[in-house]
This record gives C-alpha cells, structure tokens and sequence, in this order.
C-alpha cells in the first residue's frame, strides 16, 4: 500500500489511528494492533513478502538474544548474523543481478531464479543490522519480543525508513508521553502528511510524464529539452523522496512517535559531502556509524589515501544498495568519486569559492548523477549525457523549446513551481518540525 | 582518567586543522567544514586511548560537537 493512494488515505490511515486511539494506554493491545496493521499494510502488495519478514524477525530476535547473553562467541554470533541477513537479502534482491553477469562473461545460459522481491527488505535488512550490532555493545539493555517486532514492520518506516535504531524507537513507544494524547503533534503530524501528499500528486507525478517521455525517446531529444529533461528527474526524485518522508514522518506524528529526519533541502547543499548529510540522512549515518568507523578504527594508523578508498568503497555499497544493476553502482561511483573530490580540493587549492557558485556546481553534478540513477542501462545514462553536451543548435533549438512548450505547459508550470519550492521557501522541517526534531536529534542513528 | 576541556579543544584543533580560537563550546562538524569524518575517527580515538573510555564505533557519530565530547571526556 502507497501513502499517497485512496485506500491508504481513506481507508487504512483512518481504522489504524482510531484502533490505536482505543488501546493506546494498553501497552500490549496498542503494540499488537500496530503490528497487525504494519503486516497488513506490508501484505496489501503481495501475501507472499510475509513469510520472509516473519521469518527475518524470528531468526534475529533469536540471533540478537544469543549475542546478548553469549559470553565468549559474542562476536562469532553477532558474524554469524550479519552473514544470515546479507545473504537474505542478497538471495532476493541481487542473485539473479550475479547470474546474468556470469551468464555474460562465461557464454553460459545458466537460469535466473526470478524470486520475488520483498519491498522493503533494504531497509529492514540495515535497521536489524544496527540492532544486532547494539546488542553485541551491550547497548541494548532490554528487548521484548513484542519491541523487536514492531521496530522491525513499523508501518511508517517499513518501506523506505528512516532507520533508526532500536533504542530509539522503544523509548518512544514505551514511553509515557506516548500514552497521552497530544493534539499538537496529531496536527502537525496531519499537516506534514499533507504536505507530502501534495508534493508527490501534484509535483513529482506531474514531472514524472515529461521524464517517462524524454527518457522513452531520447534520439528525439536536443540539447534543451535533455537539459529539461534531466532537471525534471532531479526534481521528480527529490519530491518523490521528500513526499516519503514527509508522510512517513507525519503518519508517525500523528501517533505521537517522532521519526528521526531524514531530508533536508539537499539540492542546496555546498559540496557532495554537505548532500549526504542532507539527502538520506539516517542511511549515510548508518553507512558511516556501521561500516565506515568500523573499517578505520580496525587500523593503527589512519592514512588520509586508505580513508578514500574506504569512502569509495562506501558509496559503491550505497550505490549498489539501491538496486542491482550497474547503473546504480555508477551513480554510486559517481558520488564516491564527488566525495573523494570535495575532500582533496581544500589540499590542492588555497581559496574558496562563493556558495552561490558552489550550490549550482554541486547541483549540476548531482543532476548528472541522478541520469545513471533514472536509467534503464548505463547506455541509456550515456545517450542523454550526449544529448545535452553535444547537440546543440540553438536556433532550431528554440522554435523546438516554443513548441515543446505550448505542447506541455503543464510540466513547465510544474518545474518553475519545483524551482521556486527548492530553492525559495522553508522545508518541511523548518515549516512543522524543526522543535521537535531538535529535542530528539541526539539521539539519532 | 578524564581530560580536561582544553586538550579537547587543542585535539580538535589539530585534527580538524583549525586555529584553536576558532574554535568554541558550539563548534561541531556541523560548523566547522574541516571538522570531517577522517577528521572525526582521529579525534575519537585519540581521546580514547588518552581516558581508556571506550565508546562503541556505531556511536562514533553522536560525538560530533565540542560539547558532546566534554560530556564523555572531560
């Protein structure tokens, strides 16, 4: 089930939050209703991702016991788990990704499994992994099998996050100021629901038919409505990843659980490092928290050369993380490359640019990106690069650019609209839920 | 064994590469653009191996600013 559809919104949205009204002060009715509606909401696309889920919780709840209580293999157990998970998910999302590449190098025709894939299973797979890797510090103190299970399918961050780590989420849910009614939080929490909505009906929907077209016939592109068409993906993907979290974190608030935040305003960050602190924000925690620090602690000495390779290292799994395909492991060279850039420069050179100049720079870069993201193969990525470097005829360009905006006024209503949102006015952090987000930043993953 | 508030400031300073009086009980790697992740890991574990207070690597991140540290440090 989508956020943003009519049996989320007037069906599913309404029944869960007057059930969890009802039992809200019974902390055993109000858990399992919230698990029942979460497994519900999973099942809504396909039955069959509900075994694997069940599954997953079942082994790690038992996997994270053993760590706590192990005295000696603690670190075998917690090895031992983490293999578990990235093979689970490794079965389902990327084998056949390794067979048709194997197929390709070795002429062989060896069949792909064509398993189903779980939405979602990203997500929950990182956010197990955090708890695994708490339980083996010790900094899980307590973890009732009904916590675990709700940290796990909580409806508003199942699909798409934010992490978050277990303590986290069960000092909200277990604590007192969940029982009570908050009225201000049920109103913002709507609000922030609806800002989203609007973002992804009215913004990202509307950019998406000008991008399906450009992209289904890129030789018909020149180099201005390749340009339009890139910046229209950048900033379809931006309202559709902003509209997520918005919904996920105004479904959260409007049962007084503060979700952790996850975006803000990245296509005005400065560099490449000042946008994954502001796209994505809990997965770039967890890829720093739980693999990057890791890494370099296990060292005596930290050179600055083998932190690079680290990052790149990083961005390559966070690339790869988004789906199997070598476009996506591109886009995530790309950015490591970026990251890798923005830390050299300050060595090579001794000035500073201004933030304007650095904010459209780093736009432009990102923009580029995002191509390899939205592409379907890397060829397709490279056709439109063409497109917008290379074809370039201005005048036929612009009786090109009067027709093609007669034809789809719409999408240039929509993309002035985006610019102006983007870059003009507050987001919705500052707009609703900057206080709160405050209050509870310290103890983000 | 604790350190004192000053050595903090003076191990930021070197790693973050940052003139000392720039640097403040605000300061964090919010505001200071040198104050980096390779930046980061160095002065995490300088300060560990100087007070033998551990902290777990998946909560390196909480410790981003001057006053986080002072309050696990100092």
């Amino acid at each position: 089930m989508l956020f943003y559809t009519k049996e989320f919104i007037l069906l599913f949205l309404p029944l869960t939050l007057t059930l969890y009204y009802l039992a809200f002060r019974y902390d055993l009715c109000k858990k399992i209703i919230l698990i029942f509606l979460s497994l519900a909401f999973y099942s809504w696309w396909n039955i069959y991702y509900l075994p694997l889920i069940l599954f997953s919780v079942l082994v790690n709840y038992f996997l994270g016991n053993k760590i706590k209580t192990a005295i000696i293999k603690k670190k075998f157990y917690l090895i031992i788990s983490i293999i578990f998970n990235i093979l689970l998910l490794f079965s389902f999302k990327y084998i056949d990704f390794f067979i048709d590449n194997y197929n390709l190098l070795t002429d062989r025709d060896i069949n792909k499994l064509n398993l189903p894939f779980p939405l979602g299973i990203s997500f929950y797979t990182f956010q197990i992994i955090t708890y695994l890797v708490d339980c083996y510090y010790s900094e899980i103190k307590e973890s009732k099998f009904r916590n675990f299970f709700l940290f796990v399918v909580f409806f508003p961050q199942l699909i798409a996050g934010p992490i978050i780590k277990y303590n986290y989420f069960k000092d909200q849910i277990d604590s007192k100021r969940v029982n009570v009614f908050n009225i201000d939080n049920f109103i913002k929490g709507a609000f922030l629901f609806l800002i989203g909505y609007i973002k992804k009906v009215y913004l990202a929907n509307n950019l998406s038919f000008y991008v399906d077209k450009g992209f289904g016939s890129l030789n018909e592109l020149n180099a201005v409505t390749a340009w339009i068409t890139s910046f229209s993906f950048t900033f379809q993907f931006y309202f559709d990843f902003s509209a997520y979290v918005d919904m996920a974190l105004g479904c959260a608030l409007m049962m007084n659980i503060v979700l952790p935040k996850n975006f803000n305003s990245p296509l005005k960050a400065i560099n490449l490092i000042d946008f994954w602190k502001r796209w994505h924000i809990t997965l770039t925690n967890f890829l720093m928290n739980y693999i990057y620090f890791p890494i370099l602690s296990s060292r005596q000495n930290i050179s600055f050369n083998f932190s690079m390779l680290v990052t790149l290292f990083i961005f390559l799994l966070a690339g790869f993380w988004h789906g199997p395909s070598w476009t996506f492991l591109f886009f995530g060279f790309l950015h490591g490359i970026g990251v890798i850039f923005n830390h050299v420069l300050p060595k090579v050179l001794n000035f500073q640019i201004s933030k304007f100049l650095s904010i459209f720079l780093t736009l432009n870069y990102v923009n580029i990106t995002f191509i390899f993201f939205r592409s379907e193969n890397l060829n397709q990525g490279i056709t439109l690069l063409e497109k917008m470097f290379l074809n370039i005829n201005l005048n036929n360009h612009f009786i090109f650019l009067q027709k093609d905006f007669v034809e789809n006024n719409l999408h240039y209503f929509t993309l002035v609209t985006s610019i102006m949102i983007i870059f003009f006015l507050k987001n919705s952090n500052q707009i609703s839920l900057n206080k709160l987000l405050n209050l509870n930043e310290k103890k983000d993953i | 064994m604790k350190v004192n508030k000053k050595k903090i400031l003076q191990i930021v300073s070197h790693h973050a590469k940052i003139p000392l009086v720039k640097i403040n009980d605000k300061s964090s790697t919010e505001n200071i653009e040198t104050w980096d992740s390779l930046a980061h890991i160095r002065i995490i574990l300088e300060l560990q191996d100087l007070t033998n207070i551990k902290i777990p690597t998946s909560n390196f991140g909480q410790f981003n600013s001057i006053e986080e540290l002072v309050k696990k440090f100092s």
